[in-house]
Formats: C-alpha cells, structure tokens, sequence
C-alpha cells in the first residue's frame, strides 16, 4: 500500500477517525501497532513475525541492559543483540552479495568454487527497523534514555506506520517519550500537515514518476545519448531519487502529524547546499546523523588526527553505501562520497576558502557541489561499474557519445525544481499555510489534489527507498 | 543560497486551543473532499478531451473507414491488439477455403463503456453479414473497474516494464502506454468516485479527437445499463447477456461470439464463459485450451499477458481455421 494510492486515503481516513475518537492513550497505541502491523501485513505478511521477533529482541535486550549492575553485564547484552540484529540484515541483505564475490575472488585466484546462494527475499522496511531497534539498544547501552517497562511502547516505536517500511529512521528518544501523553487534537497543525502531504504527492507521483521513464531510458543505454544529454539526466535523476524519497517522509510526516507526532526533518533541499559535506547534512538527516552518532562518533571522530579522521569518513561512507545496496554500485557510490567529503575536509583545514570572496565561494560551493552530485549520483544508479565509468568518460568528453536527447532538456527541468524548493523555503510556505482562512484552505486543497491526481503519472513506482 | 538546519521542524508548532476545534475541522476536511470531487470532474473533463481520443479515437476511425467491407471484426483488449494479427488470419481463412478480411479492434485497457462504444460503431455499419467476436472483457471489469480499483502493480507489469522485452513493437507499445496513461488516470477517478457527467453525450464518430472523451461519459449509464438488464448473476452470463443483447439489436447482421486469447496466467474465468456460452449456444473459441496454445514458444509472448509478433501469426492463422470451419457455411449463404 503506497501513499499515494487511494486506499491509503481510505485507510488512513478509517484509522484517524477511530483514533481520535479514542479517549485512552493505552488503546490508542494498541490500535496503532495494529494498523501498523496490518499496513505491513499489505505488503508482505509472512515477514510480521520477523518484525514482532526483532522488536521482542529490542524489547528483553534493553530491559536487560538496563537493569545490569556492571559494564561487563551490559556489554553481554549488547553484543549479541547487535550479532541478532546486524545479522538479520546481513542474512536477508548481504549474504548472496558476499557469497557471491568471494566466489568471484576465488575464482580470480585459480580456484573455482560454486557460491552458496540463499535467494531470500528482503523483507520490505528491515534496514530501516533494524536501524530503529539497533538506535534504541544502542541508546539505552550508552544511558542516553531508559528502557521502557512497556512493549507496546517499543512496539509503537519500531512499527509505527507513517515511517515503517522507509523511514525517516527515528531515535526512540524522539519519538517514544510523545507516547506518555495523550495527543490533543487541538495541537494538531492541520494545515500544514494536509500540505506537507500535498507536496509529498506532487513530488512523487507528479514529479517524481514522471520524470522516471526519461532517466530510465538514458541510462538503459547512455551511449544512445549526447554527453550533454547524459550529465544532465545524471543531475535530474539525482532530483527524481531527492523528490521520490523526501516526497516519501514528507507523506509520512504529514500523517503522524495528524494523529498528533512529530517526526525530525529528513531532507532539506540538499541541491541548493554550497558544499558537499553541507550536501550530506540537508540529504537523508535521519541516516546521516545516525551514522555519525553510533559509528563515526564511536569510531573516534574526529579527534585522532588527520589520516584517523579520514579513515573515519571512508568508513562511514562505505557502510552508508552497502546500507544502501548490496551491490558494487553502492560500494563505489560510498566510495565516491568518501573522497568527497574527505577532499573537500583538506580543503576546509588549508584555509584557502577564507581567501576568496564570501559571494564568490557561495557560487563556486554551489556549483562544485552539483558537479560532484552529478557523477556521484551515476553510482547510485547504473547497473553496474562499467556504465557508471562510461557514463562519466561520456559526460566528461572521453568517450563518444550518440545523437539522442531527451524530449525536454534534464538540466532545464533540475533547475526549475529547484527553484521551487527554493521559494518554498525561502518564504517558509508550509508555515504560513497553518496560517490561512480554514474555509479557504480547504477548497484551494481539494482543488490541488484534483489537479496533482489528475498529472500523476498512471505508471506509479513503488518509492525507490523500499527496496533498500 | 538557502542555509542548513537539518534541525528546523518541518511543520508548525501549534498553539493548544486553536481555531480549528473537531467539528470545525471535520466540516472543513468535508469541504475539501467535495470541492476534490467538483474540480476532478472539471480536470477529468480536460483531461479526457485531450488524453483520452486520440488512441481509441484512432481505432474508431480506422473501424468507420474500413468496417464496412471487412468480413470479421475482433473487439477486446490489449491481448487481442497484441495478439491478432488481420493479415495471418486472412492467409489462415483463406487455406481454409474462407476469403475473408479482418480488422483488429483491440483497445488496451478496453472497457464496457468502450466497448459499447465500438459495438454501436459496428451496428452502425451498413448490413451485411459478418462475425463479430468479442474478447472475455466483462469479466476483466468485474474484478477491477466496477469495484473501483486499479491496481498500480498491474500497471506497472502490463506497462511499461514489459518494454525491455519488446520485439519491432515501439510504435504500438506507445500507443498501449499512451491509452493506458490517460484512461487508467482517468477511469480510476471516475469509478471510484462515480464522477458521472450529468447527461450522456452522443458520441461524433466522425472526429475521433472527440468521439471517446464522450465515451467516458456514457460509461456508468452503461454499465448501469449491463447491471439492471441483465441482472449481472455471473460475469460469464453478464457477458453472454451482453452479446446476446447485441446480436438481437443488428437482427441477424452478425454472426456474434466470445473468444479468449491465449496468456500465460490462465483464469478460471475462459472456463466459465464457455459453459455460459455453451448454454447460450454462442460461439466460443477458447485460444487458451485448444491446440495451437501448446505450439506456443516462449519467443511467442511480448509478456505475461500479450502475444509476440510470431505468436500473433500463429493464434491468428489458427483462428482464421477454426472461424472458416465454424461460419464459412452460414457467410457464403450471403456471399461473403
């Protein structure tokens, strides 16, 4: 069940009715996790047990980690809490891919081995639950938060439906402890939240899906296509996956709003950063500061030198990448964000950037930051390392491109969506709408859904963050 | 250039006690969905004119121009456009000792209201004996349109992931795409929100950029018109109901029949429309269950649902056999 279909609505209008008809907080969060459950159950049910048996796990570790009266207790907790979660992941997601390049490697060595190969399929939503769980333990561990005496609690937590099958990757310290209370409907922004949801339509079923077919093309064959026609489908298709994935959290957002939550910000027009490491602070927040928090942190950070800290970028990088895919695409895509930010670290501690005219290093970030966007974002989607290599030899002159180009110019329709994000937020759009006339409010809404439903693409795409 | 703060709440913080108590807010969301479904009506209206026609449009002109002098006319959907090839069901027909020609009046995505459309197109004709068959479309509809649902994964497998596999067929992949774009937007609205025009329009055959824009207008009259005639007990009778309702219409101008086209997934649904149009004593040719649906080899299907273009040869020279066998006689008493 994708937000933007119509069974949503109804199904989201049935649970927000009988919720807010709820008077008591404890059948709310049953009625919750029991929506919850059946949203997944829609996709996929033979996988709930997976996520009643990781919440159960989540649940007794931090209960047990909690209540330990040595660090030596507690450590025993959370090492094979870890294994059980990390490994999950790594059974569902990463087995055939290691198994398989280990075979590959073997082979390149002279011995010839047949990879075992499980052929599981991914539960839809396990790298982003596992995340909330392994957050959770992880946060209790380090005596960040208390663990909580009640499973519906964690239950509500880990399979909360608005960001359950692709997040935004929540902390339980920002979303549990809004469960002590009963939410008031009087709190509710409802016009901002029934816009959000709007533009997270329009982003994904209007702008998103229909710009899909374009990029697909291109790069189902680049060489069909003028370099120029290649590096601009490398940008747009950068704004298709930012549209198709923010458009997800802002549905998401917007409807725990409505029953009163509030999730963090995921994205923040990560286009219009002037640096790449600005890039990577505006583009998925939740796993950015996810990562810095239980890896780069723990890692050392940035406090054991140069080559230390370096190490530490490369690190997290690359496991964002393999998070991402288990594919070399990813492993690459992590790869190229590593020298990127790293590169672009040396440059900050030169001190050669205080050199030139704040205007200037405005328009030089910004442009260099999309430049470095565009051939990251080849990873991010070829097939496989060869296309991305001959994708950027194309679009940097190296190799001959065809004659093709696309019915209407990438780079013309990047910048045009930018330039709205840009106004938007420029005039904080979402805000003042909790401001307007109600009655007004209404009819200008039921008018933009008309028209968003009516220029959606009729070739809707599962978002492109479920597959991860 | 606008600065980070990955902090910044995305949405208001509300102060309690607002403006909008319950009853306010209810009677407020009441008016959006009302006002969604007055400006749907008018954007479908839009949408329909310019979207829609051109496909069907296309068919119904290429019926109107040649129909008059064709012997055997198919009417069904995306699996009969793909499937049924005029030209190899001619050379069947003919080795079969039958001169006949065929026009192919597959329309993707075909609905009744659409298909209504054609067979009061074909009634239209000057008269003449010739054989009508009609795909098993009713019980496609039962499933999806008359309970207001699309399915977007359907979409997306019968679409356009069926691409990569295509064979010579761009132009009408397009077609297929275009249709299915326009009319699955449309008619996803309108059955689910039963967004009927207030009168239906009589079509203009003559401009096809119109003529199947005014078709959506009389969809729900007519499957009204389906679901009260014929009470609608089973979708093998509904849809033997059909054709009987317009065989008797052309008095005896067609030679009328249901068929099915061979797919991968087969339904029980062929099944039950043979015996309900064997009790009918309609003419049923079953491609899914007779022999040519064996020779079929996997280079024969574009994807799960629609035949290749050697795959059309061979259903369509097949048919062409079985046809002559069936009405070869009661054709040559006209003359045909």
């Amino acid at each position: 069940m994708l937000f933007i279909e119509i069974r949503y609505f109804l199904f989201f209008a049935a649970f927000f009715c009988v919720y807010w008809l709820l008077r008591n907080n404890t059948q709310r969060k049953w009625l919750m996790v029991a929506a919850s459950y059946g949203f997944y159950a829609m996709w996929d049910w033979r996988w709930l047990g997976l996520l009643f048996l990781s919440t159960v796990v989540s649940h007794i570790v931090a209960r047990g980690i909690f209540l330990s009266r040595s660090d030596v207790e507690r450590r025993w907790w959370l090492v094979p809490s870890l294994v059980f979660h990390i490994g999950m992941l790594g059974v569902f997601k990463y087995f055939d891919f290691f198994s398989r390049s280990f075979a590959a490697l073997l082979t390149s060595l002279g011995v010839t081995v047949d990879p075992v190969i499980l052929d599981l399929m991914l539960p839809i939503g396990i790298s982003f639950y596992t995340l909330h769980n392994v957050s959770y333990i992880a946060d209790v561990y380090m005596r960040r938060i208390e663990a909580r005496e009640s499973f519906l609690d964690i239950a509500t937590f880990v399979a909360f439906f608005p960001q359950l099958v692709a997040g935004p990757i929540l902390r339980a310290r920002q979303f549990v402890p809004q469960l002590d209370t009963l939410r008031k409907f009087s709190d509710v922004p409802v016009r901002a939240a029934l816009f959000l949801f709007l533009v997270g339509f329009v982003k994904k079923a209007v702008l998103a899906d229909n710009i899909d077919p374009h990029v697909d093309a291109v790069f189902a064959d680049p060489g069909a296509y003028t370099a120029w026609t290649v590096a601009g489908t490398s940008l747009l298709w950068s704004m298709q996956i930012l549209l198709d994935f923010s458009g997800y959290s802002d549905m998401g957002t917007a409807s725990a709003a409505l029953l009163g939550y509030r999730f963090p910000q995921n994205f923040f027009a990560p286009h219009l950063a002037v640096s790449p490491a600005d890039y990577r602070q505006r583009w998925h927040i939740s796993l950015t500061t996810w990562l810095r928090d239980y890896l780069f942190v723990p890692l050392g950070g940035t406090k054991g030198g140069r080559w230390r800290t370096h190490r530490n970028i490369f690190i997290v990088n690359l496991v964002s990448g393999i998070w991402h895919g288990a594919a070399w695409t990813f492993v690459l895509w992590g790869i190229f964000n590593a020298i990127v930010i790293s590169a672009q670290r040396e440059i900050d501690q030169s001190g050669f950037k205080e050199k030139i005219p704040r205007a200037l290093r405005i328009i030089f970030g910004f442009a260099i930051t999309l430049y470095t966007t565009a051939w990251v974002a080849y990873a991010f989607r070829a097939d496989d390392i060869a296309t991305v290599g001959h994708m950027l030899a194309m679009s940097h002159g190296l190799a001959p491109g065809g004659t093709q180009s696309l019915p209407v110019d990438p780079l013309l329709v990047f910048f045009s969506i930018l330039a709205c994000q840009f106004v938007a937020i420029r005039f904080n759009i979402t805000h003042r709408m909790e401001k307007m006339n109600w009655w007004i409010f209404a009819v200008l809404m039921g008018v933009a859904f008309a028209l968003a439903f009516a220029l959606r693409s009729p070739f809707a795409q599962p978002f492109y963050y479920f597959r991860f | 250039m606008a600065q980070a703060s990955p902090t910044q709440d995305p949405l208001p913080v509300v102060t309690p006690g607002n403006d909008l108590p319950p009853l306010r807010a209810g009677l407020g969301l009441a008016l959006l969905i009302a006002t969604f479904l007055v400006a749907a009506q008018f954007v479908l209206e839009l949408t329909l004119r310019d979207g829609i026609a051109d496909p069907v449009g296309r068919k119904l002109d290429l019926l109107a121009e040649q129909g008059a002098n064709v012997d055997v006319i198919l009417v069904g959907t995306s699996r009969t456009f793909y499937g049924f090839d005029p030209v190899a069901f001619s050379s069947g027909a003919r080795e079969a000792g039958c001169n006949w020609t065929a026009l192919n009046m597959g329309i993707a995505m075909m609905d009744r209201a659409t298909e209504a459309v054609v067979a009061g197109t074909i009634a239209d004709l000057p008269p003449r004996k010739r054989i009508v068959l009609f795909e098993s479309l009713p019980l496609m509809l039962t499933s999806n349109v008359s309970a207001g649902q699309i399915d977007f994964g359907d979409l997306v497998r019968f679409g356009r992931a069926a691409l990569p596999v295509q064979e010579n067929r761009t132009d009408l992949s397009l077609d297929i795409l275009w249709a299915a774009d326009r009319i699955v937007a449309s008619s996803a609205l309108i059955s689910t929100f039963a967004l009927t025009g207030p009168d239906p329009m009589q079509p203009d055959f003559a401009r096809g950029g119109q003529l199947v824009a005014e078709s959506y207008k009389l969809a729900p009259p007519a499957a009204n018109l389906l679901v009260n005639t014929h009470s609608w007990v089973s979708p093998g009778e509904g849809a033997a109901n059909f054709i009987a309702l317009r065989t008797e219409e052309i008095a005896g101008n067609w030679l009328s029949g249901l068929y099915a086209f061979p797919a991968l997934s087969v339904s029980g649904r062929e099944f039950v429309l043979a015996d309900e149009a064997e009790r009918q004593n309609l003419a049923y040719f079953n491609l899914n269950a007779d022999a040519v649906r064996s020779t079929l080899t996997p280079e024969d299907w574009f994807d799960t649902w629609h035949l290749s273009r050697s795959g059309a040869d061979k259903v369509s020279r097949a048919l062409g056999a079985q046809l002559c066998a069936r009405f070869g006689a009661a054709m040559a008493d006209e003359g045909n």
